[in-house]
């Protein structure tokens, strides 16, 4: 199965994204106070299934897939972001 | 025949609970573990399912009333033999005057308070003594509550009692994850977004199949002895929204396909979350998992569910530094797997083995598709 490019999303609009599956799955946090430069972990507390949900949901909006692998290896928003936009 | 259903224990310091909804009337056919009424406990408010398949006459409890474990809920017609049925334990001596209402909530804390009920004058439904009411009496603030119940002294109770009784053991076992990753990566690139295993749940699977292997970890300690279970009900601790952790059981654990498995598990976490759980879920766990690498801690060494034998403790997937076999440094995926076992039951050895079935499970990942 493969991912259609991110490519040529802006990181505006893969942000809006994100922050669209925030709202959705954990409403609870107020993403507008995450530092994306800084460990999310070290930021809010969710657990594992909520961030699953999260990244399922943000997948599907980008059109993309990460792998278990290579999300382990993300520990900030930042990273997300640079990964996402990269996908060929 | 007609059988007198009592109110079931829906847990180990359960004594009573407060009929809430009944979901089925007189006249209505009932099937075996229909969900028949909903109550609450001091935990919170638990589906009631019928043990037996028949016909209701009657229903006997009215919504808001209290009523003690062992007693009459309901009369059903039945074709079913061999209904053992026992008479209700003898309620304590009611002081003269007149009964006092009060929701299971409200009378604990008032206990513990050392509130003098007759004094109170309810705000209830039919003047029924209310949490809030003792809560105003002594001015005590609640702290976070599921369900309008304070889960927190339910947990405090639980917790206590299992650490006074449990002689508990601790074993350690950092597990090298790479290769589970990586058949994790290949497996999820075959699935639809939606049907994607989760890292958490393929674990919990490991950890399933190894407590078929070593039944002593899996089980109930009871009445001076240890009662082996057939089937594995996972236990898996959630975190709650508005704080304190609640441990559902998934049933029949054992039964279920990866898939299914995964599947139940995010059905048990919405469930465990949103309200909608099975009694039998709160009740019936064999063994429980605790997962506090979401919150970023390595290990935990937890505390025993009363009255299990083993507790799985997960903790955070990292990277670390690994020597391989010809003494060469990398880094590699490694998680901590820790085990709190019963020492009445299990010795040290025996969990170690667990501990390397769990090892060798997962370096040999093709082995979570087997049931």
């Amino acid at each position: 199965m493969r991912a259609e490019s991110t490519k040529g999303k802006t990181k505006e609009e893969i942000i809006t994204a994100m922050k669209e599956s925030f709202s959705q799955i954990a409403p609870e946090i107020n993403f507008s106070e995450i530092r994306l430069e800084k460990p999310l972990r070290d930021q809010v507390e969710i657990d594992s299934l909520d961030l699953y949900n999260i990244i399922n949901l943000l997948q599907k909006k980008t059109n993309t897939h990460v792998s278990d692998t290579q999300l382990a290896s993300l520990l900030t928003l930042n990273d997300l972001i640079k990964f996402l936009s990269e996908i060929d | 025949m007609i059988f007198e259903m009592p109110m079931p224990s829906l847990g180990a310091d359960m004594d009573e609970a407060k009929m809430v909804e009944w979901k089925i009337k007189p006249g209505d056919a009932v099937k075996k573990n229909q969900v028949i009424a909903s109550v609450e406990t001091t935990k919170s408010v638990i589906d009631v399912v019928s043990f037996h398949e028949g016909k209701i006459t009657e229903l006997i409890a009215q919504i808001g009333d209290v009523i003690q474990v062992g007693h009459p809920i309901l009369k059903m017609e039945t074709a079913e033999e061999g209904i053992i049925t026992t008479p209700p334990p003898k309620a304590p001596a009611k002081p003269e005057g007149e009964r006092v209402r009060i929701s299971p909530a409200a009378k604990k804390l008032a206990e513990e308070n050392h509130v003098d009920l007759s004094q109170l004058k309810g705000t209830g439904s039919d003047g029924e003594i209310t949490l809030k009411d003792v809560q105003t009496k002594i001015e005590v603030k609640t702290e976070k509550t599921y369900s309008g119940i304070n889960l927190r002294e339910a947990i405090a109770a639980l917790m206590a009692k299992s650490k006074k009784e449990i002689p508990h053991y601790y074993l350690h076992r950092e597990i090298q994850v790479d290769t589970f990753m990586n058949w994790m990566d290949e497996k999820n690139k075959t699935l639809s977004i939606d049907d994607r295993l989760l890292i958490p749940s393929a674990l919990m699977k490991a950890i399933v199949l190894a407590l078929k292997k070593f039944p002593q970890l899996n089980g109930y300690y009871k009445n001076g002895k240890f009662e082996p279970s057939n089937q594995v009900h996972l236990g898996i601790a959630f975190s709650i929204k508005d704080g304190g952790v609640m441990a559902p059981a998934l049933l029949n654990a054992e039964t279920m396909s990866l898939s299914d498995f995964n599947k139940a598990v995010l059905s048990l976490a919405e469930r465990t979350r949103k309200g909608g759980l099975k009694s039998r879920e709160l009740s019936d766990g064999t063994m429980t998992v605790t997962n506090v690498g979401d919150l970023g801690s390595d290990k935990v060494f937890g505390i025993i569910f009363h009255p299990q034998v083993a507790l799985v403790g997960l903790g955070r997937m990292r990277k670390a530094a690994v020597v391989d076999l010809e003494n060469k440094v990398t880094s590699g995926f490694v998680i901590d797997v820790t085990l709190s076992a019963d020492h009445r039951v299990s010795d040290g050895l025996y969990g170690a083995r667990f501990l390397n079935e769990i090892n060798k499970i997962l370096n040999d990942p093709k082995m979570l598709e087997g049931e």
